[in-house]
Protein backbone atom coordinates (compact mmCIF):
# COMPACT_ATOMS: atom_id res chain seq x y z
CA UNK A 1 0.00 0.00 0.00
CA UNK A 2 2.80 2.10 0.08
CA UNK A 3 2.32 3.40 3.65
CA UNK A 4 5.05 2.18 5.69
CA UNK A 5 6.01 4.92 8.41
CA UNK A 6 3.44 4.62 11.05
CA UNK A 7 0.76 7.10 11.57
CA UNK A 8 0.90 9.67 13.53
CA UNK A 9 -2.26 10.00 16.03
CA UNK A 10 -3.91 13.30 14.21
CA UNK A 11 -3.81 10.80 10.85
CA UNK A 12 -5.32 8.41 12.53
CA UNK A 13 -8.24 10.79 13.73
CA UNK A 14 -8.93 11.56 10.14
CA UNK A 15 -8.81 8.10 8.90
CA UNK A 16 -11.01 7.07 11.41
CA UNK A 17 -13.25 10.01 11.23
CA UNK A 18 -13.35 9.36 7.41
CA UNK A 19 -13.91 5.71 7.71
CA UNK A 20 -17.00 6.04 9.91
CA UNK A 21 -18.51 8.42 7.29
CA UNK A 22 -18.13 5.38 4.42
CA UNK A 23 -19.12 6.77 1.22
CA UNK A 24 -19.56 10.33 2.68
CA UNK A 25 -18.07 13.34 1.85
CA UNK A 26 -16.31 15.63 4.37
CA UNK A 27 -14.68 18.78 3.69
CA UNK A 28 -11.98 20.51 5.39
CA UNK A 29 -13.12 22.74 7.70
CA UNK A 30 -15.47 20.82 9.09
CA UNK A 31 -13.49 17.93 9.78
CA UNK A 32 -11.12 20.57 11.21
CA UNK A 33 -13.17 21.44 13.88
CA UNK A 34 -14.73 17.94 14.17
CA UNK A 35 -11.15 16.66 15.12
CA UNK A 36 -10.36 19.83 16.83
CA UNK A 37 -7.23 19.89 14.28
CA UNK A 38 -6.07 23.04 13.32
CA UNK A 39 -6.00 23.74 9.27
CA UNK A 40 -1.93 23.72 9.56
CA UNK A 41 -1.80 20.34 10.57
CA UNK A 42 -4.73 18.68 8.75
CA UNK A 43 -4.15 19.71 5.15
CA UNK A 44 -0.51 18.16 4.62
CA UNK A 45 -2.40 15.01 6.29
CA UNK A 46 -5.03 15.33 4.06
CA UNK A 47 -2.80 16.00 0.82
CA UNK A 48 -0.55 13.08 2.06
CA UNK A 49 -3.82 10.59 2.05
CA UNK A 50 -4.43 11.91 -1.07
CA UNK A 51 -1.44 11.18 -2.87
CA UNK A 52 -0.88 7.89 -1.47
CA UNK A 53 -4.28 6.86 -2.67
CA UNK A 54 -5.81 6.74 0.51
CA UNK A 55 -8.54 9.44 0.43
CA UNK A 56 -10.36 10.49 -2.98
CA UNK A 57 -10.94 14.07 -2.97
CA UNK A 58 -13.15 15.99 -5.44
CA UNK A 59 -15.08 18.99 -5.86
CA UNK A 60 -18.65 20.00 -4.35
CA UNK A 61 -21.10 19.35 -7.43
CA UNK A 62 -24.17 20.88 -6.01
CA UNK A 63 -23.07 24.18 -4.55
CA UNK A 64 -25.81 26.78 -2.83
CA UNK A 65 -25.71 30.11 -4.59
CA UNK A 66 -23.11 32.88 -2.38
CA UNK A 67 -20.34 30.56 -2.01
CA UNK A 68 -17.54 28.80 -4.23
CA UNK A 69 -17.36 24.77 -4.60
CA UNK A 70 -15.63 23.05 -2.14
CA UNK A 71 -13.04 20.39 -1.86
CA UNK A 72 -14.54 17.65 -0.83
CA UNK A 73 -12.46 14.03 0.69
CA UNK A 74 -13.68 10.46 1.90
CA UNK A 75 -11.45 7.22 1.95
CA UNK A 76 -11.18 5.60 -1.15
CA UNK A 77 -10.86 1.30 -1.04
CA UNK A 78 -7.68 1.21 -0.16
CA UNK A 79 -8.16 3.79 2.05
CA UNK A 80 -10.67 1.57 4.36
CA UNK A 81 -8.37 -1.38 3.76
CA UNK A 82 -5.39 0.85 5.25
CA UNK A 83 -7.70 1.71 8.57
CA UNK A 84 -8.60 -1.79 8.72
CA UNK A 85 -4.84 -2.99 8.90
CA UNK A 86 -4.07 -0.37 10.96
CA UNK A 87 -6.90 -1.18 13.79
CA UNK A 88 -5.49 -5.07 13.49
CA UNK A 89 -2.31 -3.82 14.16
CA UNK A 90 -3.27 -1.69 16.96
CA UNK A 91 -5.73 -4.78 18.73
CA UNK A 92 -2.60 -6.66 18.33
CA UNK A 93 -0.34 -5.03 20.24
CA UNK A 94 -2.60 -3.21 22.79
CA UNK A 95 -4.98 -5.99 23.59
CA UNK A 96 -8.62 -6.06 21.73
CA UNK A 97 -9.60 -3.03 23.12
CA UNK A 98 -8.20 -0.08 20.71
CA UNK A 99 -7.67 3.01 22.37
CA UNK A 100 -8.36 5.81 20.20
CA UNK A 101 -6.18 8.78 20.12
CA UNK A 102 -8.34 11.81 21.50
CA UNK A 103 -10.46 14.23 19.65
CA UNK A 104 -12.80 16.69 20.25
CA UNK A 105 -15.72 15.41 19.76
CA UNK A 106 -14.65 11.96 18.53
CA UNK A 107 -13.42 8.97 21.13
CA UNK A 108 -14.83 6.01 19.46
CA UNK A 109 -14.10 2.18 20.01
CA UNK A 110 -13.64 -0.09 17.41
CA UNK B 1 -12.93 50.56 -12.34
CA UNK B 2 -12.46 45.96 -12.21
CA UNK B 3 -11.30 44.47 -9.60
CA UNK B 4 -8.21 43.61 -11.94
CA UNK B 5 -7.96 47.22 -13.35
CA UNK B 6 -8.11 47.84 -9.25
CA UNK B 7 -5.49 45.48 -8.32
CA UNK B 8 -3.28 46.43 -11.51
CA UNK B 9 -3.59 49.81 -10.14
CA UNK B 10 -2.53 48.29 -6.60
CA UNK B 11 0.43 46.69 -7.48
CA UNK B 12 1.61 49.41 -9.61
CA UNK B 13 1.16 51.95 -6.74
CA UNK B 14 2.77 49.43 -4.17
CA UNK B 15 5.87 49.03 -6.60
CA UNK B 16 6.23 53.02 -7.04
CA UNK B 17 6.30 53.61 -3.30
CA UNK B 18 8.34 50.43 -2.13
CA UNK B 19 11.15 51.77 -5.41
CA UNK B 20 11.12 55.23 -3.41
CA UNK B 21 11.57 54.14 -0.04
CA UNK B 22 14.37 51.98 -1.18
CA UNK B 23 16.14 54.19 -3.33
CA UNK B 24 16.36 56.81 -0.46
CA UNK B 25 17.32 53.70 1.78
CA UNK B 26 20.18 53.36 -0.64
CA UNK B 27 20.89 57.39 -0.70
CA UNK B 28 21.13 57.38 2.53
CA UNK B 29 23.67 54.04 3.18
CA UNK B 30 25.78 55.78 -0.32
CA UNK B 31 26.14 58.87 1.55
CA UNK B 32 27.03 56.95 5.05
CA UNK B 33 29.64 54.80 2.98
CA UNK B 34 31.38 57.78 1.10
CA UNK B 35 31.24 59.49 4.63
CA UNK B 36 33.09 56.84 5.82
CA UNK B 37 35.88 56.99 3.56
CA UNK B 38 38.96 59.82 3.24
CA UNK B 39 38.01 63.08 2.80
CA UNK B 40 34.48 64.98 1.48
CA UNK B 41 31.92 63.56 0.25
CA UNK B 42 31.17 64.04 -3.55
CA UNK B 43 28.13 63.27 -5.15
CA UNK B 44 29.81 61.21 -7.60
CA UNK B 45 30.49 59.00 -5.35
CA UNK B 46 27.01 58.69 -3.60
CA UNK B 47 25.77 58.08 -7.30
CA UNK B 48 28.46 55.60 -7.68
CA UNK B 49 27.18 53.24 -4.73
CA UNK B 50 23.71 53.91 -5.42
CA UNK B 51 23.99 53.07 -9.34
CA UNK B 52 26.19 50.07 -9.25
CA UNK B 53 25.22 48.68 -6.23
CA UNK B 54 21.44 50.24 -5.06
CA UNK B 55 19.85 50.15 -8.14
CA UNK B 56 19.26 46.32 -8.52
CA UNK B 57 17.57 46.64 -4.89
CA UNK B 58 15.06 49.11 -6.20
CA UNK B 59 14.05 47.13 -9.01
CA UNK B 60 13.90 43.83 -7.41
CA UNK B 61 11.59 45.43 -4.37
CA UNK B 62 9.48 47.02 -6.69
CA UNK B 63 8.88 43.83 -8.52
CA UNK B 64 8.39 42.01 -5.22
CA UNK B 65 6.06 45.04 -3.94
CA UNK B 66 3.98 44.30 -7.64
CA UNK B 67 3.87 40.34 -7.68
CA UNK B 68 3.07 40.65 -3.60
CA UNK B 69 0.10 43.21 -4.15
CA UNK B 70 -1.54 41.59 -6.91
CA UNK B 71 -1.42 37.80 -5.38
CA UNK B 72 -2.53 39.11 -1.90
CA UNK B 73 -5.94 40.12 -3.10
CA UNK B 74 -9.35 39.51 -1.46
CA UNK B 75 -12.06 40.57 1.18
CA UNK B 76 -10.02 40.44 4.21
CA UNK B 77 -6.47 39.70 5.70
CA UNK B 78 -7.52 35.98 6.05
CA UNK B 79 -8.61 35.46 2.45
CA UNK B 80 -5.75 38.39 1.36
CA UNK B 81 -2.73 36.00 3.59
CA UNK B 82 -4.00 32.86 2.16
CA UNK B 83 -4.41 33.96 -1.88
CA UNK B 84 -0.98 35.28 -1.28
CA UNK B 85 0.72 31.94 -0.12
CA UNK B 86 -1.21 29.81 -2.37
CA UNK B 87 -0.39 31.60 -5.76
CA UNK B 88 1.55 30.79 -8.59
CA UNK B 89 1.38 27.37 -7.77
CA UNK B 90 0.72 24.51 -10.60
CA UNK B 91 -1.06 21.25 -10.96
CA UNK B 92 -1.78 19.56 -7.75
CA UNK B 93 -0.48 22.10 -5.42
CA UNK B 94 -2.53 24.58 -7.05
CA UNK B 95 -5.36 22.53 -6.74
CA UNK B 96 -4.83 22.09 -3.01
CA UNK B 97 -4.37 26.02 -2.90
CA UNK B 98 -7.43 26.69 -4.43
CA UNK B 99 -9.30 23.93 -1.87
CA UNK B 100 -8.34 25.85 0.98
CA UNK B 101 -9.26 29.13 -0.35
CA UNK B 102 -12.56 28.37 -1.42
CA UNK B 103 -13.25 26.42 2.08
CA UNK B 104 -12.02 29.88 3.87
CA UNK B 105 -15.10 31.02 1.63
CA UNK B 106 -17.34 29.42 3.83
CA UNK B 107 -15.84 30.21 7.07
CA UNK B 108 -17.59 33.96 8.24
CA UNK B 109 -16.29 34.15 12.04
CA UNK B 110 -13.71 36.77 11.72
CA UNK B 111 -11.13 35.22 13.91
CA UNK B 112 -12.00 31.52 13.16
CA UNK B 113 -11.01 32.99 9.27
CA UNK B 114 -7.47 34.29 10.76
CA UNK B 115 -6.76 31.35 12.47
CA UNK B 116 -7.60 28.64 9.77
CA UNK B 117 -6.04 30.85 6.78
CA UNK B 118 -2.90 30.85 9.33
CA UNK B 119 -3.06 26.99 9.46
CA UNK B 120 -3.19 26.73 5.37
CA UNK B 121 -0.49 29.63 4.82
CA UNK B 122 1.83 27.34 6.37
CA UNK B 123 0.67 24.65 4.60
CA UNK B 124 1.08 26.27 1.43
CA UNK B 125 4.51 27.05 2.36
CA UNK B 126 5.05 23.50 3.61
CA UNK B 127 3.54 22.05 0.05
CA UNK B 128 6.74 20.42 -1.56
CA UNK B 129 8.18 22.75 -4.23
CA UNK B 130 8.28 20.23 -6.90
CA UNK B 131 12.05 18.77 -8.57
CA UNK B 132 13.31 21.94 -10.05
CA UNK B 133 14.23 24.20 -7.02
CA UNK B 134 15.96 20.65 -5.50
CA UNK B 135 18.37 20.33 -8.72
CA UNK B 136 18.57 23.73 -9.03
CA UNK B 137 20.14 23.50 -4.96
CA UNK B 138 21.74 20.48 -5.14
CA UNK B 139 23.73 22.15 -8.52
CA UNK B 140 24.48 25.48 -6.90
CA UNK B 141 26.21 23.86 -4.03
CA UNK B 142 28.09 21.26 -5.82
CA UNK B 143 28.99 23.64 -8.74
CA UNK B 144 30.05 26.68 -6.77
CA UNK B 145 31.97 24.78 -4.47
CA UNK B 146 33.68 23.56 -7.48
CA UNK B 147 34.15 26.80 -8.86
CA UNK B 148 35.20 28.34 -5.69
CA UNK B 149 38.06 26.02 -5.23
CA UNK B 150 39.13 26.10 -8.93
CA UNK B 151 39.06 29.51 -8.28
CA UNK B 152 41.37 29.68 -5.06
CA UNK B 153 44.08 27.53 -6.70
CA UNK B 154 44.27 29.24 -10.15
CA UNK B 155 44.62 32.79 -8.12
CA UNK B 156 46.88 30.99 -5.34
CA UNK B 157 49.52 29.48 -8.13
CA UNK B 158 48.08 33.99 -10.14
CA UNK B 159 48.32 37.11 -9.07
CA UNK B 160 46.60 36.50 -5.96
CA UNK B 161 43.25 38.87 -6.08
CA UNK B 162 41.55 36.87 -4.46
CA UNK B 163 38.15 34.94 -4.70
CA UNK B 164 36.08 37.54 -4.30
CA UNK B 165 37.12 39.21 -7.57
CA UNK B 166 34.39 36.98 -9.25
CA UNK B 167 31.61 38.31 -6.56
CA UNK B 168 29.15 39.59 -10.14
CA UNK B 169 28.99 36.03 -11.07
CA UNK B 170 26.57 34.51 -9.04
CA UNK B 171 24.05 37.16 -9.16
CA UNK B 172 24.06 36.90 -13.21
CA UNK B 173 23.43 33.23 -12.66
CA UNK B 174 20.66 33.01 -10.74
CA UNK B 175 18.94 35.80 -12.71
CA UNK B 176 19.28 33.60 -15.30
CA UNK B 177 18.15 30.30 -13.28
CA UNK B 178 15.19 32.38 -12.15
CA UNK B 179 14.70 33.87 -15.32
CA UNK B 180 14.08 30.38 -16.78
CA UNK B 181 12.22 28.51 -14.34
CA UNK B 182 9.73 31.38 -14.38
CA UNK B 183 9.14 31.09 -17.87
CA UNK B 184 9.08 27.53 -17.71
CA UNK B 185 7.13 27.52 -14.41
CA UNK B 186 4.77 29.79 -16.05
CA UNK B 187 5.25 31.82 -12.27
CA UNK B 188 6.93 34.62 -10.38
CA UNK B 189 6.60 32.45 -7.61
CA UNK B 190 8.60 29.54 -9.64
CA UNK B 191 11.08 31.72 -10.81
CA UNK B 192 11.86 33.05 -7.49
CA UNK B 193 12.20 29.84 -5.28
CA UNK B 194 14.57 28.36 -8.23
CA UNK B 195 16.58 31.56 -8.02
CA UNK B 196 16.42 32.09 -3.99
CA UNK B 197 17.02 28.16 -3.44
CA UNK B 198 20.06 28.41 -5.96
CA UNK B 199 21.97 31.84 -4.42
CA UNK B 200 21.62 30.40 -0.79
CA UNK B 201 22.78 26.40 -1.85
CA UNK B 202 25.74 28.22 -3.77
CA UNK B 203 26.16 30.21 -0.77
CA UNK B 204 26.56 27.00 1.17
CA UNK B 205 28.77 25.39 -1.32
CA UNK B 206 31.21 28.35 -1.43
CA UNK B 207 31.79 28.87 1.73
CA UNK B 208 32.32 25.43 2.84
CA UNK B 209 35.41 25.17 0.26
CA UNK B 210 36.26 29.06 1.11
CA UNK B 211 36.78 27.66 4.66
CA UNK B 212 39.10 25.19 3.97
CA UNK B 213 41.06 27.42 1.37
CA UNK B 214 41.37 30.34 3.68
CA UNK B 215 43.96 28.12 5.57
CA UNK B 216 45.87 27.37 2.55
CA UNK B 217 46.02 30.74 1.52
CA UNK B 218 47.16 31.97 5.13
CA UNK B 219 49.70 28.70 5.43
CA UNK B 220 51.46 29.20 1.66
CA UNK B 221 50.92 33.04 1.33
CA UNK B 222 49.96 34.77 4.76
CA UNK B 223 46.92 36.48 3.14
CA UNK B 224 43.34 36.74 3.54
CA UNK B 225 41.49 34.83 0.28
CA UNK B 226 39.00 37.07 0.15
CA UNK B 227 41.24 40.12 -1.48
CA UNK B 228 44.65 38.58 -1.32
CA UNK B 229 45.77 41.39 0.81
CA UNK B 230 47.36 41.23 4.86
CA UNK B 231 47.26 43.03 7.98
CA UNK B 232 50.38 45.27 8.55
CA UNK B 233 51.16 42.84 11.09
CA UNK B 234 50.32 40.01 10.02
CA UNK B 235 46.93 37.37 10.23
CA UNK B 236 46.46 36.09 13.66
CA UNK B 237 46.39 32.68 12.55
CA UNK B 238 43.94 30.35 10.73
CA UNK B 239 41.02 30.73 12.80
CA UNK B 240 41.20 34.75 11.82
CA UNK B 241 41.72 33.63 8.20
CA UNK B 242 38.67 31.33 8.46
CA UNK B 243 36.62 33.78 9.96
CA UNK B 244 37.33 36.84 7.42
CA UNK B 245 36.52 34.62 4.28
CA UNK B 246 33.15 33.58 5.94
CA UNK B 247 32.12 36.71 6.92
CA UNK B 248 33.64 38.79 3.65
CA UNK B 249 32.50 36.21 1.68
CA UNK B 250 28.88 36.39 3.09
CA UNK B 251 28.56 39.95 3.34
CA UNK B 252 29.55 40.26 -0.29
CA UNK B 253 28.07 37.59 -1.96
CA UNK B 254 24.53 38.40 -0.68
CA UNK B 255 25.21 42.15 -1.17
CA UNK B 256 25.93 41.71 -4.74
CA UNK B 257 23.63 38.30 -5.49
CA UNK B 258 20.18 38.70 -3.95
CA UNK B 259 18.27 41.23 -5.94
CA UNK B 260 18.77 39.72 -9.26
CA UNK B 261 16.91 36.30 -9.10
CA UNK B 262 13.79 38.47 -8.04
CA UNK B 263 14.58 40.54 -11.44
CA UNK B 264 15.42 37.23 -12.88
CA UNK B 265 12.05 35.55 -11.72
CA UNK B 266 9.87 39.16 -12.35
CA UNK B 267 11.66 39.24 -15.89
CA UNK B 268 10.94 35.53 -17.04
CA UNK B 269 7.13 36.23 -15.45
CA UNK B 270 6.53 39.54 -17.31
CA UNK B 271 7.49 37.38 -20.61
CA UNK B 272 5.08 35.01 -20.26
CA UNK B 273 2.28 37.34 -19.18
CA UNK B 274 2.14 35.90 -15.48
Amino acid sequence: MGYTRKPSPQTVSVLSTLAERAADWSHGYELSRTLGIKAGTLYPILIRLAERGLVETAWEQEVPSGRPPRHLYRLSADGAEYVREVRRARSAAKGTTIARPATRTARVEA
Amino acid sequence: MSATAGVRRGGGQAATVTAVVVLGLWVWLGWAMAAAGDGPVTVAQVGWAVVLVGMPYVVAAAALAWHVVRAAHGQDTAARLLTLTTAGRRGPRDEWGAAMRTELDSVTDPGERRRFAFGCAVTALRIGWGRVPWLVAVGSFTGFAAITFAASRIMLAGERTGILAGVLGPGLVFFAVALVAARSGRSFRAGLESGMVGVFAALAGGLVVAAFEAVVWYRVAGVWITDGDSPAHGIAGPGAAVSDALSGMTFFYLLFTVPWPVIGAALGAWRRGH
